[in-house]
């Protein structure tokens, strides 16, 4: 794995903006950077990111298994016990799952170490599964990368693939912060990849979702929400005025309710218990429980539901060296391993690898000058070199 | 089918990316309605009285009406002060933690059509202001 500096296509913000890539640059600094590309060897992308995330994936979902018939999981990840048996019930149904992603550390070096799961709302996701392959084609062509260079991603076809199975060629609503750039690009861009996988789609706000008298959640035209895809999490749904009413709809959402255990730092200490010692895992324990102490007094502090780096603590040697701020804290927090993002030139890298159709199909690298990984990290694209 | 890299395996790149509905005009559109809803400030339903909602209505061939709410949810893009990493002793006070699942979310009133459908019932979270409001991660 290396990062190799390269000079940008002088064109590239037009090419973004003919994409519908808006939000390449936030509040004026820079999102998307491809004045460097990480490189990574097929052996690399095989053997340490493709397959122990295939293996990852079959942990989280045995740990799901046993969640939704051991309430002392459920309570642990702080779910609400009123929505145990609406979870439950979505494993126990088979609801099908369209994507997650795994945030990963990696230098190259050793195992890849699981940091967390988006396995609810990643996003991302058209950086991932569309700019940076079209990045690659024009690298390719302007000798930026070698002329064989490859790149580890499937994510648009698995996309679509995802889509055609789960939709079977239906009508799709896709949901969230339209307004948002970040979001309703990520929705845009999905709902592209539905639209190829043969479903007819509506977009439309979270809350322009109604719900008639009868108990149908509905659009804004009042038509029946069959299958929702929400860019909006689980534990906000969950505590909202139609949160009541979810178990009692016969919508069927994406992410599916069972993910809510998933998308939870919960599952650190969870999983490190039921596989101590995996390579791909770091110790963890909740913040609250005495073998938290085994970690002595360095280790990364993460609340159980937060998103994008928000208070996230490090902590060495007692002290807070790196922190994000932030209003989540309040159901408790996990301790990790400390495993620092490898560092080249001066810049924080992670790996996002992505699993779309339950099969692994791509990595997304994001950059910062700061060990925490954030919404405002860079994204870096990636090639196959070797 | 993958196509062969140089020197034999398949490729694990994507065959072809095609763009059907992220093209400029439909991301300007997106954006559009989305700067519509930057032009007016969404009034504020706490402690207020459950209303119907204003409406916006067709009249249809037959002379019957349509009508829909026209009091759409809008969401801030929030920059957080807290956004930047800080260094242990920041003079920065970390907001309260809003909880994921505690905080009571339920302080607005959905609105009501006169099909008696409501809407308003999820968003509100993300609308709050100790919370981003991208929900993804």
């Amino acid at each position: 794995m290396q990062r190799i500096t390269c000079e940008e296509r002088p064109d590239w913000k037009d090419k973004a903006a003919a994409a519908g890539f808006r939000f390449h640059t936030i509040a004026g600094e820079r999102y998307w950077d491809e004045r460097a590309y990480y490189a990574f060897t097929l052996k690399e992308i095989e053997d340490d990111l493709e397959a122990p995330t295939a293996e990852l994936d079959a942990m989280c979902r045995e740990l799901v298994a046993r969640a939704v018939e051991d309430e002392r999981m459920l309570k642990v990840l702080r779910i609400p016990e009123r929505f145990w048996t609406f979870v439950a019930a979505s494993w126990k149904r088979g609801d099908p799952s369209l994507y997650g992603r795994f945030d990963l550390s990696y230098d190259g070096q050793g195992p890849a170490k699981l940091l967390e799961y988006n396995a609810d709302t990643p996003t991302s996701v058209f950086e991932t599964g569309a700019f940076q392959w079209m990045w690659l084609q024009d690298a390719i062509a302007n000798n930026t990368v070698p002329r064989d260079a490859d790149q580890y991603n499937s994510l648009h076809e698995q996309l679509i693939a995802g889509w055609r199975e789960i939709g079977k060629g239906g009508h799709l609503h896709l949901a969230g912060a339209l307004a948002d750039p970040e979001d309703g690009g990520t929705i845009s861009y999905l709902e592209d990849t539905a639209r190829q996988g043969g479903l007819t789609t509506t977009a439309l706000n979270m809350d322009d979702i109604g719900r008639t008298p009868k108990g149908a959640f509905v659009d804004l035209q009042d038509r029946p929400i069959e299958l929702l895809f929400k860019l909006y999490p689980w534990e906000w749904m969950f505590r909202e005025q139609f949160g009541a009413y979810l178990a009692g709809s016969a919508t069927r959402w994406l992410e599916p309710p069972w993910k809510a255990i998933l998308s939870n730092k919960g599952i650190l200490p969870l999983l490190w218990a039921m596989y101590p010692r995996h390579p791909n895992l770091l110790p963890a324990h909740f913040d609250d429980d005495p073998k938290a102490a085994d970690l002595g007094n360095s280790f990364v502090r993460k609340p159980l539901y937060s998103r994008e780096g928000a208070n996230v603590a490090i902590v060495v040697a007692g002290k807070a060296v790196d922190q994000d701020e932030g209003p989540y804290g309040a159901e408790g927090f996990v301790r990790q391993a400390v495993a620092t993002l490898p560092r080249h030139d001066g810049n924080y890298a992670a790996i996002g690898s992505w699993i779309a159709a339950g099969k692994p199909c791509g990595v997304s690298v994001r950059e910062d000058l700061s060990p925490i990984t954030k919404n405002t990290s860079r994204f870096l694209p990636h090639a196959i070199v070797g | 089918m993958a196509s062969q890299r140089a020197g034999g395996g398949a490729m694990k790149r994507s065959e072809n990316v095609g763009l059907i509905v992220m093209g400029g005009a439909a991301f300007a559109a997106t954006f559009a309605a989305g700067m519509t809803y930057f032009a007016w400030q969404k009034p504020s339903h706490a402690g207020q009285p459950q209303q119907a909602a204003a409406q916006t209505c067709t009249t249809r061939p037959d002379g019957t009406q349509s009508c829909q709410a026209t009091q759409r949810g809008f969401t801030y893009y929030l920059f957080p002060t807290w956004g930047s990493s800080t260094n242990a002793g920041s003079a920065q006070t970390g907001r309260t933690a809003s909880a994921a699942l505690t905080n009571n979310a339920r302080a607005s009133t959905p609105a009501v059509s006169p099909s008696g459908t409501t809407r308003g019932g999820f968003g509100g979270t993300a609308q709050s202001g100790s919370l981003r409001v991208s929900a993804g991660g």
